[in-house]
């Protein structure tokens, strides 16, 4: 039995499965928790069945597709999407958004440097004035740019 | 009779300037969504469903018509000028669409799949307005244990039908509905889940889920096979040299019998477009006098695969308004906004006095009489050049439109967390063959096909046999138990096939 990506995604889903059940039986009552137990059994049940049959071999698998096409720029692409998520509160929407599109695409290998600054502040303003005054949804403020414009006044 | 009046008020109703312009805007932003590779029309729904909260529904739902048909569109662009799908219902598009494209025709490809798709989409639309209304009085009849079959049955078609592998669609709408009973339960008031979260209470909201789960995973892909490099070449492309001919006649013929492919299969929960582009395009070579000339540039080849995915569009929203069993993963997001704004499948949906649900079928009629306006000329001028714009940089704008999309909701970064994890999720999902649409769907109906089935047995004293008692349960339960059973039925077929074949 040869380790295949779904033999490790059935046995993650069997354990994701298992504490659903655990906790649906230890803190839920019987008639809230019927229903979720009900679901986290089929989890393992359904799992169980794709980590014991033989591999199909279908899908990406046979097209010998492997999880990621490049684990160092996926992981790059995952760990700044998650710190402009974290740092556009506390340095405000513009900022962040202009910081995160430049440094995303030149860690990626995007090198016309004019062209991306141009377009990271192009958009990240456009973004700003669209949805924050046009359409009036809120987004975070920023220190640095409203201090710049208080400075201009 | 009330039905034509009904009909005739949507149209007066879509005919404001206000609902047009969305619908304009919406298949401006579903080209361009479509043009760029790995950015589905379900993408593209997902990126633009937080922006319409507070919104008049109807204007919602007419942009979201128009990015849906814009999209499905905008697939061909790549599909054609580089022979890659924009969108999986564009694969068929890529056999002929290229080929015509190096042979300097690629301004007559794109005319001939927009030309198609419009036609196609409003003949299905119109299907969609007559078939719809009627259909949704068959559940009229309807009881808790019918709407709790009719929700499992909708999960089964999607789970099996759709993707490669039966298991895996049913693992997806399994967790799909473990992640529905998170938050507070609304019988007993205890919350599943929470793990005392005051944000958890109310459960995941759905569009941050869709958010997540569709466009992170999309941009984080790009991102990392993208080389950086744009297509500087395609403008000579655009241009063309080659001398051509319309077939009208033969186009005409295509096109009729590719959109009724297409229809007939969208309507079927799980087939979609893609399966539909396929079929028509098979259908469109064998009826051919010139079954020789497909594959290398045959105009008719463009047309049917168009055709096809086109009219499975409004298809799949033929269940999903009426019984609230989406035939595609993109109906199942326009679901999900109809839900979002208030609106619930079935008959009740058709008597709405505001008229929204007419209003938003005539929008998926124009949305696609837009294309034949800017189909040809616009895509052909102005939406190729779409593909010229670096990945590295759209990406990162498509993953910051997540953020102001599930920030906006509540102005905290909670929920901005939460699609993050629902990214990771959608990505494992999408590398691992999982498909996405039965987790949504599940999503969708979770809380229904609960809230029925408890008041099922609530009615029948906690008899399970209640589930059962009427033949309209026993009718839906063995239409489920053959979907359940129609993978191992076509396992056995195929290994008879083979045998037979050795021998």
């Amino acid at each position: 039995m040869t380790f295949s990506q779904d033999r490790i995604a059935a046995i993650v889903l069997i354990l994701f499965g298992g504490c659903a059940y655990w906790v649906a039986q230890t803190s839920l009552p019987s008639r809230a928790g019927a229903m979720p137990s009900t679901v986290a059994i089929l989890i393992m049940a359904l799992a169980a069945v794709l980590l014991l049959r033989p591999s199909r071999n279908v899908g990406k698998e046979q097209e010998n597709e492997t999880f990621a096409a490049s684990w160092p720029r996926l992981l790059k692409a995952v760990a700044l999407t998650l710190l402009y998520f974290a740092v556009a509160v506390p340095l405000g929407f513009v900022t962040a958004t202009f910081l995160f599109i430049v440094s995303i695409a030149f860690l990626a290998g995007y090198r016309n440097i004019r062209f991306l600054f141009a377009s990271a502040l192009v958009f990240s303003v456009t973004a700003k004035i669209v949805f924050g005054q046009i359409l009036g949804l809120r987004l975070p403020e920023d220190l640095i740019v409203n201090l710049l414009l208080g400075a201009m006044v | 009779m009330e039905v034509l009046s009904h009909i005739l008020d949507g149209f007066l109703l879509i005919m404001q300037p206000y609902y047009l312009f969305a619908v304009i805007l919406g298949v401006g932003i579903g080209i361009l969504v479509g043009a760029v590779p790995g950015l589905t029309s379900s993408v593209g729904i997902a990126l633009f469903i937080p922006i319409t909260f507070g919104m008049d529904p109807l204007f919602a739902l007419a942009l979201m018509a128009g990015i849906d048909n814009g999209a499905n569109y905008g697939g061909a662009v790549p599909a054609i000028l580089l022979r890659i799908p924009g969108t999986p219902s564009a694969v068929c598009t890529t056999f002929d669409g290229h080929p015509m494209a190096q042979k300097g025709l690629a301004g007559y490809a794109l005319k001939i799949g927009a030309l198609s798709s419009a036609s196609a989409g409003m003949m299905s639309a119109i299907v969609l307005l007559l078939l719809a209304p009627s259909l949704a009085r068959i559940t009229l009849s309807f009881g808790p244990a019918e709407y709790f079959w009719l929700s499992v049955l909708g999960l089964s078609a999607v789970a099996v039908l759709l993707g490669t592998d039966p298991i895996k669609g049913m693992l997806s709408a399994a967790f799909g509905l473990l992640i529905a009973t998170v938050g507070s339960d609304m019988v007993t008031g205890y919350e599943r889940f929470t793990f005392g979260s005051l944000e958890m209470i109310e459960g995941f909201p759905l569009v941050v889920v869709l958010v997540g789960l569709f466009a992170l995973p999309a941009a984080w892909r790009a991102i990392e096979t993208s080389t950086g490099e744009t297509k500087n070449d395609l403008f000579a492309m655009l241009r063309g040299n080659g001398e051509f001919v319309w077939p009208w006649r033969r186009l005409t013929t295509t096109i009729m019998k590719s959109t009724g492919v297409g229809i007939f299969f969208g309507i079927l929960p799980g087939v979609g477009g893609t399966a539909a582009g396929f079929i028509a395009y098979n259908e469109a070579r064998r009826s051919s006098p010139n079954p020789e000339d497909f594959g290398k540039g045959e105009p008719t080849g463009v047309a049917a695969a168009e055709a096809a995915n086109s009219a499975a569009n409004s298809g799949a929203m033929v269940p999903a308004l009426t019984l609230g069993i989406p035939g595609s993963a993109s109906a199942a997001l326009m679901l999900g906004v109809l839900i979002i704004h208030g609106l619930q499948p079935g008959p009740d949906l058709f008597s709405d006095p505001n008229g929204v649900i007419w209003g938003y079928m005539w929008a998926m009629f124009f949305a696609s009489l837009m294309l034949l306006a800017s189909g040809g000329q616009v895509a052909t001028r102005v939406f190729g050049q779409v593909l010229r714009l670096p990945p590295l940089i759209l990406m990162p704008i498509i993953i910051s439109m997540t953020f102001i999309g599930s920030y906006t909701i509540t102005q905290g970064t909670f929920h901005v967390y939460v699609m993050f994890a629902f990214g990771l999720i959608g990505y494992a999902m999408d590398r691992l063959d999982f498909p996405t649409a039965p987790l949504v769907l599940a999503l969708v109906l979770g809380d229904k096909a609960e809230s029925s089935l408890r008041t099922a047995m609530l009615l029948g004293q906690g008899d399970p046999m209640t589930l059962i008692a009427r033949p309209l349960s026993l009718a839906i339960v063995a239409i489920i138990t053959f979907i359940l059973l129609f993978p191992l039925l076509r396992a056995v077929r195929d290994r008879r096939k083979r045998l037979r074949g050795e021998s």
